[in-house]
């Protein structure tokens, strides 16, 4: 096998790795955030259902470093290193104003970047913005806490699937069509309303599901998810309301201008070195 | 000592954290709850408290009702009716049991422990500390880290100059709108410094130096993999000990593809961190109360305690109890410390 067979043998296993990661880590992710559904589905009430959030959280834990793995070893060079670094740093300046001053219900600056960096840099770069914004901001503000793996993973999430959005933009022209503007405000609302739901999974098991576990485990999915339904409706439904309009306004109001100046900068950050050929 | 613990290595804090999360989640006993969280408490006010903190052990504390009100609107179970909500609520409707409002408030009681432990450990380490835990395998996204956390005040103040800036041109904010010409000028200028970065970076001559192997992330792929299966064998076939070791196997394999990643990453340590007599002492405590939560001891059942169907008597080992105070010896170092150094100020003093 000569150099070049054996570059593109690598550059084919490193796009198989990368699949099975994202594989991976959306089954992982499934089984993990769903886990009050089918173990009321099995009905094992035993004291293995008890370490289930511990399992959890561990599994969204190793979840998480595989996606970060696979985002620094497919993606990241050095001027993305510095880019993703400076943009972390001022979405986390957003969450640390939001917390001096917060703002109604669920309402955070901080998706706003994620959505825009994603869309614009790609689905790797808007994982790892979304990831790592949660974590320093984490940080910064003293949120560090058992909570903090799914909030970072979900929103990776969110950050990844802005990434694949764009992919179906206009990326040529600097200009935000109208199309993909509408587009990305309703994104915004719906992960508005997608953040406090998953995130909801998380607290769940703790508050009110011990009886799927404990008291209940006769329950089936169906009746767990109408029951999920009803406490995420309770208690969850109108802080999220604030979060799915904010992000909604800061899209329609800022969008084009934030969208428009990070393709400008992309086009100076990603140029290629080709050596010249004989 | 700058943050004036005696427990200063990461390892230490990770091990005392593993230590408080595990004995807090399995323990559903009032009396074990109440004692690990006096535990907590002590260890929270040995350290000094920080600004502009999410959490405040106040706001944490309403958990205890609010898990209690969520659970007794929920949960249908107990023989002990306190009152009946009428059945035309939808999900809501029926018995409102006293055991399903005690089972609420224990996990309000566990979930406000987790909260204390991983904010002590916030406390207690200093930020530089907090980066070198992560893994050397994921270099790269330590790097990023460090430039967005040393970023962050100097984005502050680039706020603050747009803002005056802005000001002097007679810009004022009355809408949501007037953001954007304070916003486009901060986004802009955090670009420019990344591209100015990057290049000062090259010319240093980090970048990527070799090719990296696709292994890692299959092998990293195939331990995630054992560790759900695992689980799912534990929870779902009750095959307890293939499932742990299922588990034990998928953490050797996460293992090995961290370790391949570390030696493909060099990194030289500037001031490496030691562990000290303090630490030792503190990673026993940790330990101590770790093997009363997972050894065959006696009494050992009453941690799992439920109120169901009918509220009866917990159950206390005295053995257990005291093993559990281990958690409090990052306080009581912490103490003896302070005690010791004014101790020899004042003889200093009276020298």
């Amino acid at each position: 096998m000569d150099a070049e067979e054996a570059v593109t043998h690598r550059s084919a296993l490193t796009d198989i790795a990368s699949v099975a990661t994202h594989a991976t880590i959306s089954i992982v992710g499934l089984v993990a955030f769903l886990h009050p559904f089918w173990t009321a589905q099995v009905g094992s009430a035993t004291e293995h259902t008890q370490d289930a959030p511990l399992m959890t959280a561990a599994l969204i834990a190793l979840s998480l470093i595989a996606m970060l793995i696979d985002a620094q070893q497919a993606a990241l060079d050095v001027r993305q290193i510095a880019l993703l670094g400076v943009l972390t740093a001022m979405n986390s300046a957003l969450r640390f104003a939001e917390v001096a001053l917060p703002g109604p219900g669920g309402f955070t600056p901080i998706f706003f970047l994620i959505i825009c960096g994603g869309f614009v840099f790609g689905a790797r770069f808007g994982f790892l913005l979304g990831a790592l914004t949660l974590l320093v901001s984490a940080v910064v503000t003293g949120g560090v806490g058992p909570w903090l793996p799914f909030q970072m993973f979900t929103a990776g999430w969110m950050g990844l699937s802005a990434g694949w959005l764009g992919l179906f933009s206009k990326t040529h022209a600097p200009m935000l069509t109208r199309r993909s503007h509408f587009v990305l405000i309703i994104f915004g609302a719906v992960w508005g309303f997608a953040y406090g739901a998953v995130m909801n999974l998380w607290s769940w098991p703790y508050t009110v599901a011990a009886e799927a576990g404990v008291a209940a485990a006769h329950l089936g999915a169906f009746e767990t998810l109408r029951r999920y339904a009803a406490y995420y409706a309770l208690t969850s439904f109108a802080w999220d309301l604030f979060g799915a309009a904010g992000n909604a306004l800061l899209l329609a109001l800022f969008a084009p201008a934030v969208v428009r100046t990070m393709r400008r900068f992309r086009m100076r950050f990603v140029f290629v070195w080709r050596l010249e050929t004989p | 000592m700058e943050t004036g613990n005696a427990m200063t290595h990461p390892i230490a804090w990770l091990i005392w954290l593993a230590a408080a999360t595990i004995c807090t989640w399995n323990s559903r006993n009032p009396f074990v709850l109440v004692l690990l969280l006096l535990a907590l408490i002590i260890v929270r006010f040995a350290h000094p408290q920080r600004e502009h903190a999410l959490f405040s052990p106040m706001r944490a504390a309403l958990l205890v009702p609010i898990s209690a009100i969520l659970n007794a609107l929920w949960t249908r179970a107990g023989d002990t009716v306190l009152l009946r909500l009428p059945e035309s609520i939808p999900l809501l409707g029926g018995a409102v049991t006293l055991e399903a409002i005690t089972y609420g408030a224990l996990n309000g009681m566990a979930l406000l422990g987790l909260f204390l432990a991983f904010a002590i450990v916030q406390q207690a380490l200093p930020l530089t500390s907090a980066i070198a835990l992560i893994p050397r395998a994921l270099h790269p996204i330590t790097v990023v880290l460090v430039i967005a956390v040393t970023y962050l005040p100097l984005a502050q103040r680039q706020a603050r100059a747009v803002r005056d800036a802005q000001a002097v041109r007679g810009h004022t904010v009355r809408s949501l709108r007037d953001w954007q010409p304070l916003l486009m000028p901060m986004l802009a200028g955090a670009l420019e410094h990344a591209l100015q970065l990057a290049e000062a970076m090259s010319a240093r001559g980090y970048g990527r130096s070799r090719n990296m192997s696709s292994t890692p992330q299959f092998l990293l792929i195939a331990g995630i993999f054992a560790v759900l299966a695992g689980w799912l064998l534990r929870t779902i076939t009750h095959q307890s000990l293939l499932g742990w070791v299922a588990i034990a196997g998928g953490l050797a394999l996460i293992s090995a593809a961290l370790w391949q990643l570390r030696v493909a990453a060099p990194r030289t340590t500037f001031k490496a961190t030691r562990l000290q007599v303090a630490d030792i002492y503190g990673i026993f405590g940790s330990l101590t109360a770790l093997i009363a939560v997972l050894a065959p001891l006696p009494g050992k059942d009453m941690f799992v305690w439920t109120p169901y169907p009918t509220m009866h008597w917990p159950a206390f080992a005295p053995l257990i109890g005291v093993l559990l105070c281990g958690l409090c010896t990052p306080a009581l170092l912490t103490r003896f410390i302070d005690n010791r150094d004014k101790t020899n100020q004042t003889d200093q003093d009276a020298q």
